[in-house]
């Protein structure tokens, strides 16, 4: 479990040449260099989140494309309220996010138009959200790993960001709210219905012996 | 005590994650301290979150993310090349400005943009020609057609009968001449498309030479380390690697060269690699280290590469890391 309770983004304390504002202030006049020294700083833990969030290389990379992107198009607009941090992961949770909610859809709308939906037992299209059941897809060397990822299933998009961001990455609850655009109190709400389902979820996945 | 055990279980999570108020939190430690049931349920947490961290990857796989930042870089460099620039950017701020003025001032934008139009149109018209208004004089690589464009391909064809009208989508051939300076924008996408896709390999070891100088810059490195990778020909590859000597301790650069020592068919390029990943030794490099030495050993006495072998070793020892069979 990460210990860190904030981030440093004091100007050069990352090493960066000029510190961190001056990279800033240089990607807003569309110096390239710059901004991949921006990128360089953060990239690894969105990708991080994105791949611990989503679940998927793809779907990791698409949300660290999308994010980027968008930071780059909008940096003209970052004003130096908040930390340069707080700005880039409001953008990457909220493309997390979004995906997050896609992919909800998309299971959805398999299950109605899916022609073949029609021959299949419901039990063998909806993902059941039992903790425990459907052994079968549990694998021997990942048995933990697999429940841990089942019981995620069980949260919210919003609660499995908090969750995300506050046990892997370390973030202080008031930054997350920032970065969700919550209040902390919310953000502490969401923090505690996720580790409630979680610890249920693996609590009766114990109970039952797997 | 029952209402106590309930509030250390709903803060319990809350405390090992440092997010209580100190008052909070010292009413917590003080519970914990004196009842056994309520340091119970501090244990169970605590063991509860660490099993947690059983699915967390806190290591990205340095090559994918290679691949991120490369692709990212390209999309970065198509988005700009799609901005306006210069006076052409200049005037669409200024069109933007006129057709959507913010504010109380829109009467008075609108009016005073249409009355300085009509100058700069009577000024323009006086002046005119690229000689004496070298600002407009096309800074772009010059482009001429060689042959009318050919036919390639018919994709869609649509029929209404009705209106007796056919819609067809096509696949047109134009052969271009384009010529300009080597760090145009356009050409330089034409230079690392031609490093790329251009079957001539001693052409593309021309272009490698030629845009190896500017290796600092991410698009051409990106480049550079693709080719190092993928290029069909091995000298090409080791051109490749070769003029991305200076930059072996960047995240890409040092990424491509592990994926050439894991999977480099060529002696030469991975003795090669293993030096300069030898010359700047990271503990971010022991798993792929380790994932090489296995592999190596793996293979029969005849196609064991001893120097890669010894060298990864001495800089698994180097690193502290284990050398044993895995």
């Amino acid at each position: 479990m990460a210990t860190v309770d904030s981030i440093s983004l004091a100007g050069g304390s990352r090493g960066a040449p000029g510190g961190e504002a001056a990279l800033i202030r240089a990607a807003q006049e569309r110096d390239h260099d710059a901004f991949e020294q921006l990128v360089r700083l953060y990239d690894r833990s969105v990708l991080r989140v994105a791949l611990n969030v989503l679940r998927s290389e793809e779907d990791a990379r698409d949300a660290y494309q999308e994010a980027f992107l968008k930071a780059y198009r909008s940096i003209g607009t970052f004003r130096f309220q908040c930390s340069f941090h707080t700005w880039l992961y409001r953008i990457v949770t909220n493309v997390c996010l979004d995906q997050l909610r896609r992919k909800s859809v998309r299971k959805e709308q398999t299950v109605a138009s899916d022609p073949e939906a029609e021959r299949l037992s419901p039990l063998d299209i909806a993902s059941d959200e039992r903790p425990g059941a459907d052994p079968g897809r549990i694998m021997d060397n990942n048995v933990l790993s697999s429940r841990i990822t089942e019981a995620l299933d069980l949260l919210t998009p919003k609660e499995r960001m908090v969750f995300e961001l506050k046990h892997h990455e370390g973030l202080r609850l008031r930054a997350i709210g920032e970065m969700l655009s919550i209040s902390e109190e919310a953000a502490k709400n969401c923090l505690f219905r996720a580790t409630r389902k979680l610890r249920g979820a693996l609590g009766e996945a114990r109970a039952h012996g797997n | 005590m029952i209402n106590d055990i309930e509030w250390v279980k709903d803060r319990v999570s809350l405390y090992l994650y440092n997010e209580l108020s100190e008052e909070e939190r010292e009413r917590f430690e003080s519970l914990v301290d004196s009842d056994p049931s309520c340091a119970a349920a501090l244990e169970i947490e605590k063991r509860f979150l660490q099993s947690l961290n059983v699915r967390s990857d806190d290591e990205v796989d340095a090559a994918f993310l290679s691949e991120c930042r490369h692709d990212l870089s390209r999309t970065v460099y198509r988005e700009d090349q799609q901005r306006p620039r210069g006076l052409t950017a200049w005037f669409a701020g200024a069109w933007a400005m006129v057709t959507e003025p913010q504010g109380s001032w829109t009467w008075a934008v609108q009016s005073g943009a249409a009355l300085s139009l009509v100058a700069v149109g009577f000024w323009a018209g006086r002046v005119s020609g690229p000689e004496q208004m070298p600002i407009l004089a096309d800074a772009q690589p010059a482009v001429t057609d060689i042959a009318p464009a050919s036919l390639s391909n018919i994709e869609e064809i649509r029929v209404d009968p009705g209106q007796q009208r056919v819609e067809f989508v096509l696949e047109e051939v134009n052969r271009r001449r384009v010529t300009g300076p080597a760090r145009d924008p356009e050409v330089e996408q034409l230079l690392l498309t031609a490093l790329e896709h251009y079957p001539n390999p001693g052409v593309r070891l021309e272009l490698m030479d030629a845009l190896a100088p500017r290796s600092e810059e991410a698009m051409i490195r990106a480049a550079l380390v693709r080719a190092m990778r993928e290029d069909p020909n091995p000298g090409i590859r080791l051109r490749a690697l070769t003029s991305l000597r200076d930059h072996a301790t960047a995240p890409d650069v040092r990424a491509g060269l592990l994926s050439v020592l894991r999977d480099e068919q060529n002696p030469g390029m991975r003795v090669e690699a293993i030096n300069l990943l030898t010359a700047h030794p990271d503990r971010g490099m022991v798993g792929y280290l380790q994932d090489v030495l296995r592999h190596e050993r793996a293979k029969g006495p005849e196609e064991q590469n001893r120097f890669v072998l010894v060298k990864c070793s001495e800089m698994l020892q180097e690193l502290n890391a284990s050398v044993d069979h895995f």
